[in-house]
């Protein structure tokens, strides 16, 4: 059903802080969005008594505050806890939250491998690149589950390679490139791994032999050649224009914001 | 404190002399204030002016401002409303003063002449009556009441057609069981203004339809003595001609020029045929007074909605989804005063590029459908879009609708978009 949700909770004026995820919720509807795009984060640890107290106070929601505490003294689990906040707004629908009743009944029976990949992959997706490290590397470290096909462990090895990769750490990616490359012979994990390479030695090899090795290379090339036009860049063209205009003040306030959001982006990353 | 020991206040503030009255929660008639000072005898009006001591920190308001200013003991300050819409500061005596400043002054001293009078200090509602509904003075007097200590939720303002709505209608049934005219004749001319009930959708719709007779029945007319007679015999015209094929149960004459001996003898003689007749001079004051006391006992009749001028006669509704269910949302309900209706709602945005607004006039049963498209909002993963959507008014027929990108808390951040859309209700 399409429309317009009409807000009934309060919106906090001082949030609650997700430590896993760095990020601070406002609103009970922000609280689901959370939970629900992060199943494989969260544990019955989430609700806490910060969380509680937060929700009885700065959310102005005692009866939710009340209920989630009887819960959590009852030893209750995690279904039961999401879905009773889940269902405390009107922001996800019946279906939506019974499909998720489905996922958490699924965590259960998942193995660990495979709960710790969809652990990684979550933190991978929210840009928690050290966490998902972690994670990757309790899997492929971890005695080989016989259950789980080959490529499930390079699926984990490229993944790994992924948030090295954005961490600007080129080398180990290419590394975890070559690893996933052999366990899933997946192309693109050998693609990454060249490209990482690439980007390791910060030059092109225009002398290889081998034809997929030289398309890969020239198809990282046209990116580059074409790196100038996109939108990220924008931030970084607009210094040159700066400096070339010899606005210096402004340069140099445009300097100061480009580092700080780095720096922030940063320390997401590594937390 | 018990409420019921409270008074509730109404003040009719006219730009030249304003009224008092105060009525307490039970069926009582309000009181209206008699102002006395050394110099002039009981009066229901006290000038709208304040004054300041020559030489002194010292500052009165009404009659007593009027009489010190006339003696020569202080500088007197007319034209507070005007000041106030100026909102530039006041030169009085040796001390430079805001016009709010000096607003504070006279309604301290109206709000402690009601206290006195009543001889209560618990002041549960004040309803200023207006006869300019202006929104720089209605802006002042809300602030000023509240630099007084009264809080907002006990303010209320209204046009003199709310007032004298509130003032028929908490007469006997029987005075407004058809047509109400009220012929109001002061120094700005003469005004009638009709009461009558209209039936709507399930409910008595009070309309007030006025007619502006300051060109030919002006003041001067009656200061004129020579004029009686033309005075009388064009008040009649007058009277005859809105009377015609109307059932009346009652007229009212208000206003300076009624409030003494009426020296109009056919347009007595006519207005008097089977109906009754009062006249007075505190009509809106105590209208005004009605309404505060109805405001805290809530107890007036439900089935009526005022569609006089200042009053929203078409709602704002809005389709949303409540727990996946098709709901209309009645964002700015009739029949409430322009002055005070904004409102703002908050809402996810769930799979649509356009809302869409419900204009819903009281006297009709087609509703106007007005579509507002989100598609310069930016593009983001659905219900992680927090739109906060606005309106504030700046007449009864006049709504500015804002629309405002909120972001999705620190998921997804505001891009500060806004949609500004004029609606003409």
């Amino acid at each position: 059903m399409a429309g317009l949700i009409l807000c009934r909770s309060v919106y906090a004026k001082r949030p609650y802080y997700i430590n896993n995820m760095a990020i601070n919720i406002y609103s009970l509807e922000e609280l689901c969005y959370y939970i629900y795009n992060n199943i494989y984060l969260i544990g019955t640890d989430l609700f806490d008594d910060g969380l509680i107290k937060f929700i009885g106070r700065e959310l102005e929601e005692p009866e939710l505050a009340g209920q989630l505490e009887f819960l959590v003294s009852e030893n209750a689990g995690l279904a039961e806890l999401v879905t009773t906040v889940l269902r405390s707004v009107d922001y996800y629908s019946e279906d939506e939250i019974l499909d998720f009743c489905q996922v958490i009944e699924e965590l259960d029976t998942q193995n660990v491998s495979s709960r710790l990949k969809s652990r990684a992959d979550n933190f991978l997706a929210n840009r928690r690149y050290a966490s998902a490290i972690k994670n990757y590397v309790a899997i492929v470290l971890a005695k080989p589950d016989s259950r789980l096909e080959p490529s499930f462990y390079g699926d984990a090895w490229h993944n790994m390679g992924v948030a090295f990769a954005n961490m600007h750490l080129f080398g180990d990616a290419c590394e975890c490139f070559r690893k996933a490359y052999e366990l899933n012979n997946n192309p693109e994990s050998k693609q990454a791994s060249l490209a990482a390479e690439c980007l390791k030695t910060d030059s092109i090899k225009n002398d290889t032999e081998d034809e997929q090795m030289y398309v890969t290379f020239r198809e990282i090339e046209t990116l580059m050649d074409h790196a100038y036009e996109e939108a990220e860049y924008a931030e970084v063209g607009r210094l040159t224009e700066l400096k070339a205009a010899g606005d210096i003040a402004a340069f140099n306030g445009v300097v100061d914001e480009l580092l700080a959001k780095w720096k922030k982006e940063y320390r997401n990353y590594v937390k | 404190m018990n409420v019921n020991d409270g008074i509730c206040v109404g003040i009719d503030l006219c730009a030249d002399y304003s009224q008092l009255s105060y009525c307490k929660l039970n069926n009582e008639e309000p009181v209206s204030v008699e102002f006395y000072t050394n110099t002039s005898k009981s009066n229901l009006f006290t000038p709208t002016v304040v004054s300041k001591t020559i030489g002194m920190e010292q500052w009165y308001a009404g009659d007593e401002a009027d009489t010190s200013g006339k003696l020569g003991e202080a500088v007197l300050v007319k034209d507070l409303l005007r000041k106030v819409v100026d909102k530039n500061p006041v030169q009085v005596d040796d001390v430079a003063i805001m016009p709010l400043d000096l607003l504070n002054i006279f309604f301290g001293y109206l709000l402690q002449a009601a206290k006195a009078d009543a001889d209560c200090d618990n002041i549960l509602m004040v309803s200023v009556t207006l006869r300019d509904y202006n929104i720089s003075v209605l802006k002042a007097v809300v602030k000023s009441l509240e630099n007084l200590g009264i809080e907002r939720d006990r303010i209320i303002t209204s046009s003199h057609d709310e007032s004298y709505i509130y003032y028929t209608i908490n007469q006997s049934e029987d005075l407004w069981k058809n047509d109400v005219f009220l012929f109001d004749y002061d120094d700005m001319g003469l005004v009638t203004k009709r009461f009558y009930i209209a039936p709507g959708r399930g409910q008595r719709i009070v309309m007030v339809h006025s007619e502006d007779y300051t060109e030919e029945v002006s003041a001067k007319l009656i200061e004129n003595t020579a004029s009686g007679e033309y005075l009388d015999r064009r008040l009649l015209e007058i009277a005859t001609k809105l009377f015609e094929k109307k059932n009346i149960s009652t007229v009212y004459l208000t206003g300076k020029y009624f409030s003494d001996e009426i020296d109009m003898p056919d347009f007595i003689k006519f207005i008097c045929e089977r109906r009754r007749v009062f006249a007075g001079n505190n009509l809106y004051c105590k209208g005004a007074c009605f309404q505060a006391r109805q405001a805290v006992t809530d107890c007036g009749p439900k089935d009526m909605l005022l569609a006089c001028r200042e009053r929203i006669t078409t709602g704002i509704e809005m389709k949303i989804s409540d727990h996946g269910k098709d709901k209309i949302l009645k964002m700015v309900k009739p029949g409430v005063n322009w002055f005070g209706a904004d409102c703002s709602y908050e809402f996810i945005v769930d799979n649509i590029d356009e809302i869409e607004i419900f204009l819903s006039p009281v006297d009709s049963m087609e509703k106007q459908v007005v579509k507002v498209s989100l598609a310069d909002f930016p593009d983001r993963k659905n219900k992680t879009m927090r739109i906060a959507i606005s309106f504030s008014f700046t007449s009864d027929s006049r709504c500015y609708m804002m629309v405002k990108d909120m972001g999705f808390g620190e998921f997804f951040a505001s891009s500060g978009m806004v949609i500004n859309e004029e609606l003409l209700l």
